[in-house]
């Protein structure tokens, strides 16, 4: 029970610029919006539903993220941007569904892919830029990827994602290593970032396509 | 027993006059109810026909977050379970090793099931009461924190497999774990021998649960 300082940044660990993280930060917030609004939409739900899904969906994987690097309050909450990101894309997805009937789930589910990569490779960088080991940059990554998920699907009734689907979670654990991995070897953020994405939607996307699986006790 | 009244924002920090584990002993009861929850929480998820993903997922989750749930609640940030990789480590390790052992055997039985459950709710139930009350916290809160550690992980373990929580269908789970931490809490400060607390705590919230299980 030592006194740690909170998630302070440690100097030696390379980091993404602020403003370059939030931006990644973002786009993902408002792409899981979207896609959680439109989850939400199928579920028929009425336009409150479908804004809490999709505002939760849209934020709850960060806020874990940043409540447990003990960086408080939340960056959802520091600033507005998060919330009207993840707001303005769940309406848009309402809107947009009650325009077309029935939107095709290929798009849907590249939308989440892009969005898991996302939180993946940003939630890996930041808990490895407060001082984490590799094994708790890839947990961080994975939770700040598949939390909004989770609460979803429990949300909606379902099977959570990251239990019945294999390569869901082992897309956003590889991609979080990956990046945790080159940060510490190459100590250049972008490529780190850059690479991490691509093994994660890359494997995600495979699996989407081809229907790839991990063993099953019979 | 009166908590003491801090500022906004500051965190709670251990109290010098308060009678606690050294850390070494507290790092290694966290982790042993670490894995047995671990193993616990998986072996239920195989039985649920969930894959190897699944299986370490749901495993993973029900080990660490009555842990990371008490270290949150008390504000002691980042959580014990990302400060260091060891109960990341021992909680995949357990539900990797269920899942390999249940591809060996056809089925656990239940009761050893159960018997390692009751012995993660006890263990998470006094030592998440001793943590908090080193850190200063009154009795109920004492009391609330032990039950939260214990139970936290078995709720969200159930809510991933879709079942209602045990914490809400049996009577005495949650009963068994908030005995053992208001046992321990109450020993620590008339006693002030921590050791002796949280065992007392400990065989009580274990005996209280198996009794009922046993007796149906």
């Amino acid at each position: 029970m030592t006194d740690v300082a909170p998630a302070a940044r440690v100097p030696s660990r390379p980091a993404l610029g602020a403003r370059a993280f939030d931006a990644l930060d973002i786009a993902a917030t408002a792409l899981f919006g979207l896609e959680g609004a439109a989850a939400a939409a199928h579920a028929g739900f009425d336009l409150l539903g479908v804004v809490v899904v999709g505002l939760i969906v849209a934020l709850a994987g960060g806020v874990l993220r940043d409540v447990l690097l003990g960086d408080l309050p939340p960056a959802a909450l520091r600033t507005p941007s998060r919330i009207i990101a993840g707001l303005a894309a769940a309406v848009v997805a309402f809107v947009f569904l009650e325009v077309v009937d029935a939107f095709p789930v290929l798009p849907l589910q590249i939308l989440d892919a892009i969005g898991l990569a996302l939180f993946a490779v940003t939630g890996a960088q930041k808990a490895w830029a407060s001082g984490a080991n590799l094994w708790v940059v890839t947990i961080l990554g994975t939770l700040a990827a598949t939390g909004g998920g989770v609460i979803r699907d429990v949300l909606l009734e379902r099977t959570p994602y990251v239990l019945s689907e294999s390569i869901y979670g082992t897309a956003a654990a590889a991609g979080a290593a990956v990046t945790g991995i080159l940060l510490g070897v190459t100590g250049r953020p972008r490529l780190s970032l850059g690479v991490g994405f691509v093994v994660a939607l890359a494997l995600r996307l495979g699996a989407v396509i081809w229907g790839w699986s991990l063993p099953r006790i019979a | 027993m009166t908590l003491t009244l801090r500022g906004p924002g500051t965190a709670v920090r251990p109290v010098p006059g308060r009678p606690s584990l050294g850390a070494r002993a507290f790092a290694a009861l966290d982790i042993i109810a670490t894995g047995v929850r671990g193993v616990e929480g998986a072996a239920l998820a195989a039985h649920a026909g969930f894959d190897l993903l699944g299986v370490l997922v749901v495993g993973f989750v029900t080990a660490v977050v009555g842990g990371m749930l008490r270290d949150v609640l008390l504000g002691d940030l980042p959580p014990a379970a990302l400060r260091s990789s060891s109960r990341i480590l021992v909680a995949l390790a357990a539900s990797g090793a269920a899942f390999v052992l249940l591809r060996l055997v056809d089925e656990v039985p239940s009761t050893v099931l159960l018997t390692l459950d009751g012995v993660g709710l006890a263990l998470f139930a006094v030592i998440g009461a001793q943590k908090a009350s080193a850190h200063g916290a009154s009795l109920w809160v004492v009391v609330v924190v032990g039950v939260v550690a214990a139970t936290g992980g078995g709720v969200v373990r159930d809510v991933l497999l879709g079942q209602t929580p045990v914490l809400l269908t049996q009577s005495v789970y949650g009963g068994a774990a908030a005995l053992g931490a208001s046992a321990t809490g109450i020993l620590l400060v008339t006693t002030r021998r921590a050791h002796l607390s949280i065992a007392v705590g400990f065989v009580l919230a274990f005996a209280l649960r198996e009794t009922v299980l046993l007796l149906g």
